[in-house]
């Protein structure tokens, strides 16, 4: 099953500035991350930057061996985006992202600049973390290893939302769309 | 200017003068004059059934446009100027309608009914914060030619934001290319623009647009946009080099 992590766009004419989503699919594991570069930003240097998280996530999801498991996934990505930081600078603080890994036994979440994190699956929307959740704090995941909510296994997508969106919810049906378009 | 007798015989005269001034080139400052003497003779001159029709009169009508709106609403009064002026016109009326009401539903209908030229048209307001709003009252008056003629001419990314936010993923993606194939148009910086107001999937975006691309070098550009050896990139890599033979 392969990981669906999600962030909503912002209101206004282009909801997804700055924003990121990558899924890799290993031989044990899948892993996948939503996130956005905070304003203020440029467009075009925030699309190429969002580019770059995108390919710095997959690379590092590519290099882990074969039976790499949902946590491997997730320190492979904070190592990247530390690297990332590192040679392009501009990244730590600025970033929303809610990563996810996936495997047979279980689901590993792991954030940082995320107010909530809600479950959405045929059974309707849940909350998985309050506001009081260490997913929602500020972490310094440039010099340590953020803390990881596992979960057992599902198929539901995980949204991550920010403060402006935390008692909305995902209460409408069209909520994919919210987090941006699809053609199929 | 003189002072008939009678009304008829000033009206008369009017006609006469104003007739004489457009002739020469001063059919605006004739009107200018007689709007500060006699503004409800300056209507009957400019809008009544005997009004002079054409490029040059209606322009004029529209230099003293502040004085004739002062006695009709704008809707009719730049339905009347479209009716004068006729074709060769109306790019120039309509474009004075919409930077004077760069929202209303009845201005973007004229342009989706009356205006063969368009990106002229909506170029006008294309500066102004309410951009947005008046893609949005284009496309609800069923004036996608004018929207695609726009991001054509510039490279404006708005109009496919605003078609995709109200829900018209296909006519997006066809506002989308237009704006990508524009001369005018900065790749990098427009495919950013509609990325950021289609969400994150940047290569179902490329993708999107591809059918409707038709230029080699809007394809590999687009490519190289896109992460390295995604599928989409490799998809527009090919497409582009099968443009180029």
């Amino acid at each position: 099953m392969l990981p669906r992590p999600a962030l909503y766009g912002e209101p206004g004419r282009v909801p997804f500035l700055g924003h990121l989503r990558v899924v890799r699919e290993g031989n044990a594991a899948s892993w996948g991350a939503a996130g956005r570069l905070r304003e203020p930003v440029e467009v075009l240097p925030a699309y190429h930057l969002a580019r770059a998280v995108e390919g710095a996530l997959a690379l590092a999801w590519e290099a882990l061996p074969a039976d790499a498991d949902r946590f491997d996934g997730l320190r492979a990505a904070w190592g990247a985006l530390r690297e990332l930081h590192a040679r392009s600078g501009g990244l730590a603080g600025r970033l929303e992202l809610l990563l996810l890994g996936v495997d047979g036994e279980g689901r590993a979440v792991a954030g940082t600049g995320l107010a909530r994190v809600w479950e959405l699956d045929e059974a309707g929307a849940r909350v998985l973390t309050g506001a009081d959740h260490p997913l929602a704090a500020e972490a310094d995941w440039l010099t340590e290893l953020p803390g990881v909510l596992q979960l057992p296994r599902g198929s539901g997508a995980l949204l991550g939302v920010r403060e402006a969106h935390s008692e909305a919810g995902p209460g409408d049906a069209d909520w994919t769309r919210r987090c941006g378009r699809r053609i199929s | 200017m003189s002072e008939p007798s009678s009304r008829k015989a000033r009206l008369e005269a009017a006609r006469v003068q104003h007739a004489e001034a457009l002739a020469v080139g001063s059919g605006a400052s004739f009107l200018a004059t007689l709007g500060e003497e006699d503004p409800v003779l300056l209507m009957e001159i400019c809008l009544g059934p005997r009004a002079p029709g054409g490029r040059a009169a209606v322009e004029a009508a529209l230099s003293v446009r502040d004085t004739l709106g002062a006695h009709m609403s704008d809707k009719a009064l730049f339905g009347r100027l479209l009716e004068l002026g006729g074709p060769e016109a109306a790019e120039l009326v309509l474009g004075e309608a919409l930077s004077a009401h760069p929202v209303a539903p009845w201005v973007a209908r004229l342009v989706a009914e009356r205006c063969e030229e368009p990106a002229a048209v909506v170029a006008r307001v294309a500066h102004l914060d309410s951009f947005g709003a008046t893609c949005a009252a284009l496309l609800e008056a069923g004036a996608e030619e004018a929207l695609r003629a726009h991001a054509l001419a510039t490279g404006a990314w708005m109009p496919a934001a605003v078609a995709w936010q109200a829900g018209r993923e296909p006519l997006g993606l066809r506002l989308a290319a237009a704006a990508l194939s524009s001369d005018e148009s900065d790749l990098d910086e427009v495919f950013a623009q509609l990325a950021a107001a289609w969400g994150p999937y940047v290569g179902e975006l490329a993708l999107g647009v591809l059918p409707h691309l038709g230029r080699a070098a809007v394809v590999t550009g687009l490519a190289e946009l896109l992460p390295e050896g995604s599928a989409a990139a490799r998809r527009l890599q090919l497409v582009g080099r099968g443009l180029r033979r």
